[in-house]
Protein backbone atom coordinates (compact mmCIF):
# COMPACT_ATOMS: atom_id res chain seq x y z
CA UNK A 1 0.00 0.00 0.00
CA UNK A 2 1.36 3.16 -0.99
CA UNK A 3 0.26 6.39 0.48
CA UNK A 4 0.92 10.34 -0.42
CA UNK A 5 0.91 12.53 2.93
CA UNK A 6 0.46 16.27 2.67
CA UNK A 7 0.88 18.71 5.29
CA UNK A 8 0.91 22.84 5.45
CA UNK A 9 1.49 25.21 8.33
CA UNK A 10 -1.40 26.46 8.11
CA UNK A 11 -5.12 27.19 9.02
CA UNK A 12 -6.45 27.11 5.12
CA UNK A 13 -6.56 23.82 4.10
CA UNK A 14 -3.76 23.64 1.16
CA UNK A 15 -2.67 20.16 1.74
CA UNK A 16 -6.19 19.25 1.24
CA UNK A 17 -6.35 21.62 -2.26
CA UNK A 18 -3.11 19.94 -3.36
CA UNK A 19 -4.01 16.57 -2.51
CA UNK A 20 -7.10 17.26 -4.98
CA UNK A 21 -4.77 18.30 -7.32
CA UNK A 22 -3.44 15.18 -7.34
CA UNK A 23 -6.40 13.16 -7.31
CA UNK A 24 -7.54 15.32 -10.52
CA UNK A 25 -10.98 16.17 -8.58
CA UNK A 26 -9.44 19.91 -9.15
CA UNK A 27 -8.06 20.70 -12.87
CA UNK A 28 -4.34 21.50 -13.01
CA UNK A 29 -5.13 24.01 -15.16
CA UNK A 30 -6.58 27.92 -14.20
CA UNK A 31 -9.63 27.74 -11.60
CA UNK A 32 -11.48 30.26 -10.62
CA UNK A 33 -10.43 31.47 -7.40
CA UNK A 34 -14.56 31.98 -6.15
CA UNK A 35 -15.18 28.75 -7.64
CA UNK A 36 -12.17 27.46 -5.27
CA UNK A 37 -13.32 28.32 -2.33
CA UNK A 38 -16.89 27.36 -2.72
CA UNK A 39 -15.74 24.24 -2.72
CA UNK A 40 -13.23 24.16 0.17
CA UNK A 41 -15.74 26.10 2.09
CA UNK A 42 -18.35 23.22 0.85
CA UNK A 43 -16.32 20.11 1.66
CA UNK A 44 -15.94 21.54 5.47
CA UNK A 45 -12.20 20.91 4.69
CA UNK A 46 -11.33 23.93 7.12
CA UNK A 47 -12.48 21.65 10.17
CA UNK A 48 -9.77 19.73 9.53
CA UNK A 49 -7.05 21.82 11.05
CA UNK A 50 -5.13 21.73 14.20
CA UNK A 51 -3.34 18.67 13.00
CA UNK A 52 -6.48 16.20 11.99
CA UNK A 53 -6.33 14.11 9.62
CA UNK A 54 -8.02 14.38 5.81
CA UNK A 55 -8.60 11.54 3.85
CA UNK A 56 -9.00 12.23 0.31
CA UNK A 57 -9.55 8.96 -1.51
CA UNK A 58 -7.42 6.70 -3.54
CA UNK A 59 -6.55 7.07 -7.28
CA UNK A 60 -6.07 4.48 -9.75
CA UNK A 61 -2.08 2.84 -9.24
CA UNK A 62 -3.79 2.82 -5.30
CA UNK A 63 -2.19 5.46 -3.88
CA UNK A 64 -4.28 6.83 -0.91
CA UNK A 65 -3.92 10.63 -0.27
CA UNK A 66 -4.20 12.14 3.04
CA UNK A 67 -3.55 15.65 4.33
CA UNK A 68 -2.90 17.36 7.70
CA UNK A 69 -3.06 21.43 8.40
CA UNK A 70 -1.59 22.91 11.38
CA UNK A 71 -1.14 26.54 12.10
CA UNK A 72 2.63 27.40 12.75
CA UNK A 73 3.34 23.77 13.48
CA UNK A 74 5.80 23.13 10.31
CA UNK A 75 8.51 21.57 12.11
CA UNK A 76 6.87 19.67 14.71
CA UNK A 77 4.29 18.27 11.61
CA UNK A 78 7.29 16.97 9.95
CA UNK A 79 8.52 15.31 12.82
CA UNK A 80 5.90 13.95 14.15
CA UNK A 81 4.94 12.85 10.89
CA UNK A 82 8.02 11.50 9.73
CA UNK A 83 9.53 9.76 12.65
CA UNK A 84 5.57 8.19 13.89
CA UNK A 85 5.90 6.18 10.38
CA UNK A 86 10.07 5.40 10.78
CA UNK A 87 8.71 3.58 14.10
CA UNK A 88 6.82 1.54 12.48
CA UNK A 89 9.27 0.79 9.63
CA UNK A 90 7.05 2.70 7.08
CA UNK A 91 9.97 3.76 4.47
CA UNK A 92 9.82 6.10 1.63
CA UNK A 93 8.81 3.36 -0.61
CA UNK A 94 5.30 3.31 0.70
CA UNK A 95 5.20 6.76 1.95
CA UNK A 96 5.61 10.29 0.74
CA UNK A 97 5.52 12.95 2.93
CA UNK A 98 5.14 16.43 1.05
CA UNK A 99 5.11 19.44 2.35
CA UNK A 100 3.27 22.28 0.92
CA UNK A 101 5.06 25.37 1.63
CA UNK A 102 2.66 28.55 2.08
CA UNK A 103 3.85 31.81 1.07
CA UNK A 104 1.79 34.97 1.28
CA UNK A 105 -0.23 33.68 4.13
CA UNK A 106 -0.76 36.94 5.13
CA UNK A 107 -3.42 38.39 2.73
CA UNK A 108 -5.72 35.10 3.86
CA UNK A 109 -4.77 35.82 7.58
CA UNK A 110 -6.25 39.31 6.80
CA UNK A 111 -8.74 37.75 5.12
CA UNK A 112 -10.09 35.57 7.66
CA UNK A 113 -9.93 38.01 9.78
CA UNK A 114 -12.00 40.90 8.03
CA UNK A 115 -14.42 37.77 7.63
CA UNK A 116 -15.40 37.38 10.68
CA UNK A 117 -15.27 41.43 12.06
CA UNK A 118 -18.78 42.31 11.76
CA UNK A 119 -18.47 45.54 9.85
CA UNK A 120 -15.94 44.47 7.20
CA UNK A 121 -17.28 40.87 6.70
CA UNK A 122 -17.68 41.88 2.70
CA UNK A 123 -14.19 42.62 2.56
CA UNK A 124 -12.76 39.66 3.59
CA UNK A 125 -13.51 37.38 0.92
CA UNK A 126 -12.41 39.26 -1.73
CA UNK A 127 -8.50 39.20 -0.32
CA UNK A 128 -8.75 35.17 0.02
CA UNK A 129 -9.93 34.38 -3.18
CA UNK A 130 -6.59 37.04 -4.07
CA UNK A 131 -4.53 34.48 -2.04
CA UNK A 132 -5.90 31.48 -3.16
CA UNK A 133 -5.58 33.25 -6.55
CA UNK A 134 -1.93 33.99 -5.97
CA UNK A 135 -1.31 30.12 -4.34
CA UNK A 136 -2.95 27.94 -6.59
CA UNK A 137 -0.37 28.14 -9.55
CA UNK A 138 2.29 27.00 -6.63
CA UNK A 139 0.33 24.37 -5.42
CA UNK A 140 0.17 22.69 -8.52
CA UNK A 141 3.64 23.05 -9.13
CA UNK A 142 4.49 21.74 -6.25
CA UNK A 143 2.01 18.56 -7.27
CA UNK A 144 4.12 18.17 -10.10
CA UNK A 145 7.41 18.56 -9.13
CA UNK A 146 7.33 16.54 -5.21
CA UNK A 147 4.00 13.95 -5.21
CA UNK A 148 5.47 12.00 -8.11
CA UNK A 149 5.66 7.88 -6.54
CA UNK A 150 7.66 7.17 -10.06
CA UNK A 151 10.88 9.54 -9.30
CA UNK A 152 11.08 8.09 -5.67
CA UNK A 153 11.11 4.57 -7.19
CA UNK A 154 14.14 5.30 -9.54
CA UNK B 1 4.01 -1.91 23.17
CA UNK B 2 5.68 1.14 22.23
CA UNK B 3 5.09 3.92 25.10
CA UNK B 4 5.81 7.27 24.32
CA UNK B 5 6.43 10.18 27.05
CA UNK B 6 5.40 13.58 26.20
CA UNK B 7 6.00 16.76 27.56
CA UNK B 8 6.02 20.23 26.58
CA UNK B 9 9.82 20.55 25.39
CA UNK B 10 10.83 16.50 25.93
CA UNK B 11 14.03 17.58 27.44
CA UNK B 12 13.59 17.32 31.11
CA UNK B 13 10.23 15.77 32.75
CA UNK B 14 9.40 13.16 29.63
CA UNK B 15 13.45 12.25 29.90
CA UNK B 16 13.12 11.53 33.33
CA UNK B 17 9.77 9.40 33.52
CA UNK B 18 11.36 7.67 30.25
CA UNK B 19 14.66 6.91 32.35
CA UNK B 20 12.58 5.43 35.39
CA UNK B 21 10.50 3.30 33.46
CA UNK B 22 13.71 1.87 31.86
CA UNK B 23 15.28 1.65 35.38
CA UNK B 24 18.46 4.31 34.90
CA UNK B 25 16.91 6.17 38.28
CA UNK B 26 15.91 4.71 41.55
CA UNK B 27 12.70 4.17 42.69
CA UNK B 28 12.91 3.90 46.82
CA UNK B 29 14.91 7.78 47.06
CA UNK B 30 14.76 10.70 45.10
CA UNK B 31 17.84 10.66 42.96
CA UNK B 32 21.30 12.72 43.84
CA UNK B 33 21.25 15.80 41.43
CA UNK B 34 24.33 14.43 39.50
CA UNK B 35 22.22 11.39 38.94
CA UNK B 36 19.06 13.44 37.19
CA UNK B 37 22.12 15.80 35.41
CA UNK B 38 23.83 12.52 33.90
CA UNK B 39 21.04 10.53 32.94
CA UNK B 40 20.28 9.78 29.26
CA UNK B 41 19.59 12.77 27.17
CA UNK B 42 18.60 15.11 30.14
CA UNK B 43 18.46 18.43 29.36
CA UNK B 44 19.50 17.92 25.72
CA UNK B 45 17.10 18.46 23.29
CA UNK B 46 16.63 21.21 20.52
CA UNK B 47 13.93 23.45 19.42
CA UNK B 48 14.25 21.57 15.82
CA UNK B 49 13.68 18.67 17.78
CA UNK B 50 10.47 19.01 18.82
CA UNK B 51 8.08 16.81 17.43
CA UNK B 52 10.50 14.21 17.02
CA UNK B 53 9.68 10.57 19.01
CA UNK B 54 13.11 9.49 20.52
CA UNK B 55 14.44 5.64 21.34
CA UNK B 56 15.19 5.72 25.05
CA UNK B 57 15.55 1.96 25.02
CA UNK B 58 13.68 -1.09 25.63
CA UNK B 59 12.04 -2.12 29.14
CA UNK B 60 12.29 -5.47 30.81
CA UNK B 61 9.20 -6.26 28.99
CA UNK B 62 10.01 -5.97 25.67
CA UNK B 63 8.37 -2.49 25.49
CA UNK B 64 10.24 0.60 23.66
CA UNK B 65 10.13 3.39 25.56
CA UNK B 66 10.41 6.95 23.31
CA UNK B 67 9.92 10.54 24.52
CA UNK B 68 9.08 13.50 22.16
CA UNK B 69 8.42 17.43 22.82
CA UNK B 70 5.06 18.53 21.51
CA UNK B 71 5.28 22.23 22.65
CA UNK B 72 1.34 23.24 24.12
CA UNK B 73 -0.42 21.49 21.76
CA UNK B 74 -0.68 17.86 23.05
CA UNK B 75 -3.80 17.38 20.35
CA UNK B 76 -1.56 17.83 18.05
CA UNK B 77 0.32 14.84 18.56
CA UNK B 78 -2.92 12.54 19.04
CA UNK B 79 -4.44 13.99 15.85
CA UNK B 80 -1.45 13.32 14.15
CA UNK B 81 -0.58 9.69 15.99
CA UNK B 82 -4.54 8.60 15.51
CA UNK B 83 -4.44 9.88 11.80
CA UNK B 84 -1.15 7.69 10.72
CA UNK B 85 -3.04 4.95 12.58
CA UNK B 86 -5.81 4.93 10.53
CA UNK B 87 -4.36 4.82 7.25
CA UNK B 88 -1.06 2.88 7.99
CA UNK B 89 -3.77 0.11 9.54
CA UNK B 90 -1.41 0.22 12.94
CA UNK B 91 -3.15 -0.79 15.85
CA UNK B 92 -3.75 2.07 17.90
CA UNK B 93 -3.03 -1.03 20.84
CA UNK B 94 0.40 -1.35 19.69
CA UNK B 95 1.24 2.15 21.00
CA UNK B 96 0.35 4.18 24.34
CA UNK B 97 0.59 8.15 24.51
CA UNK B 98 1.67 9.18 28.06
CA UNK B 99 1.30 12.96 28.79
CA UNK B 100 3.92 13.72 31.95
CA UNK B 101 3.13 17.41 31.87
CA UNK B 102 0.92 17.58 35.12
CA UNK B 103 4.26 16.64 36.41
CA UNK B 104 5.83 20.06 35.24
CA UNK B 105 6.56 22.43 38.02
CA UNK B 106 7.02 26.53 37.87
CA UNK B 107 10.92 25.62 38.53
CA UNK B 108 10.73 23.02 36.20
CA UNK B 109 9.28 25.62 33.35
CA UNK B 110 11.27 28.55 34.70
CA UNK B 111 14.68 26.10 34.33
CA UNK B 112 13.64 24.56 31.29
CA UNK B 113 13.22 27.38 29.53
CA UNK B 114 16.57 29.38 30.62
CA UNK B 115 18.43 26.55 29.58
CA UNK B 116 16.94 25.20 26.55
CA UNK B 117 15.53 28.32 24.87
CA UNK B 118 17.77 31.20 26.58
CA UNK B 119 20.82 28.65 26.06
CA UNK B 120 21.62 29.97 29.87
CA UNK B 121 22.59 26.56 30.46
CA UNK B 122 25.10 26.88 33.60
CA UNK B 123 21.51 29.07 35.08
CA UNK B 124 19.18 26.32 33.95
CA UNK B 125 20.00 23.95 34.28
CA UNK B 126 20.80 23.62 38.29
CA UNK B 127 17.01 25.23 38.63
CA UNK B 128 15.51 22.65 36.37
CA UNK B 129 17.37 19.84 38.16
CA UNK B 130 16.00 21.17 41.74
CA UNK B 131 12.81 21.19 39.94
CA UNK B 132 12.50 17.55 39.01
CA UNK B 133 14.13 16.48 42.38
CA UNK B 134 11.10 18.47 43.69
CA UNK B 135 8.37 16.59 41.38
CA UNK B 136 10.30 12.90 41.14
CA UNK B 137 7.63 11.05 43.20
CA UNK B 138 4.69 12.44 40.66
CA UNK B 139 6.89 11.43 37.89
CA UNK B 140 7.10 8.20 39.79
CA UNK B 141 3.55 7.71 40.49
CA UNK B 142 3.13 8.77 36.77
CA UNK B 143 5.11 5.64 35.49
CA UNK B 144 4.03 3.59 37.76
CA UNK B 145 0.22 4.20 36.62
CA UNK B 146 1.69 3.00 32.97
CA UNK B 147 2.82 0.29 34.49
CA UNK B 148 -0.36 -0.55 36.23
CA UNK B 149 -2.81 -0.01 32.83
CA UNK B 150 0.18 -2.76 31.05
CA UNK B 151 -1.40 -4.58 34.17
CA UNK B 152 3.11 -5.27 34.58
CA UNK B 153 4.71 -4.15 37.63
CA UNK B 154 7.37 -1.81 38.22
CA UNK B 155 9.98 -3.92 39.12
CA UNK B 156 12.14 -3.51 42.08
CA UNK B 157 15.53 -1.66 41.30
CA UNK B 158 17.95 -4.98 42.19
CA UNK B 159 16.15 -6.80 39.39
CA UNK B 160 16.61 -4.21 36.73
CA UNK B 161 20.16 -3.39 37.50
CA UNK B 162 21.17 -6.93 36.25
CA UNK B 163 19.24 -6.64 32.99
CA UNK B 164 20.71 -3.10 32.40
CA UNK B 165 24.21 -2.84 33.95
CA UNK B 166 25.38 -4.25 30.38
CA UNK B 167 23.04 -2.81 27.86
CA UNK B 168 24.63 0.83 27.12
CA UNK B 169 21.83 3.26 25.94
CA UNK B 170 21.12 2.74 22.57
CA UNK B 171 21.19 6.14 20.50
CA UNK B 172 18.80 6.45 18.06
CA UNK B 173 17.33 9.47 16.55
CA UNK B 174 14.47 8.80 14.24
Amino acid sequence: MKALVLFSSSDFPLSAVAGNIFLKQLLSEKISAVELLDLIFARNDRRYSGGRMRYLGENRQGIRVVAFSCRSGKVMLKNLITTFLEMYGIDTNHCRIVEIKTPGGFLFLMGELLSILPPATFGGRPLMEKYIKKIYPRLVETVKLDCNFQISDN
Amino acid sequence: MKIIYHCFGGAHSSVTAANIHLGRLPKDRVPRNEELIGQYLFDCHKITDTGKMIFMGRDIFGNDIYVVGRRSRPHLLYNVVSGLSDVFQIDKNSYMLTDVSPCVNLTMKLGGFMSRRLGLITAGRPIVTWGTRRNYKRLLAEVEKVFSRLDQKLPPDKDIQKKFIFRSPEVEYY
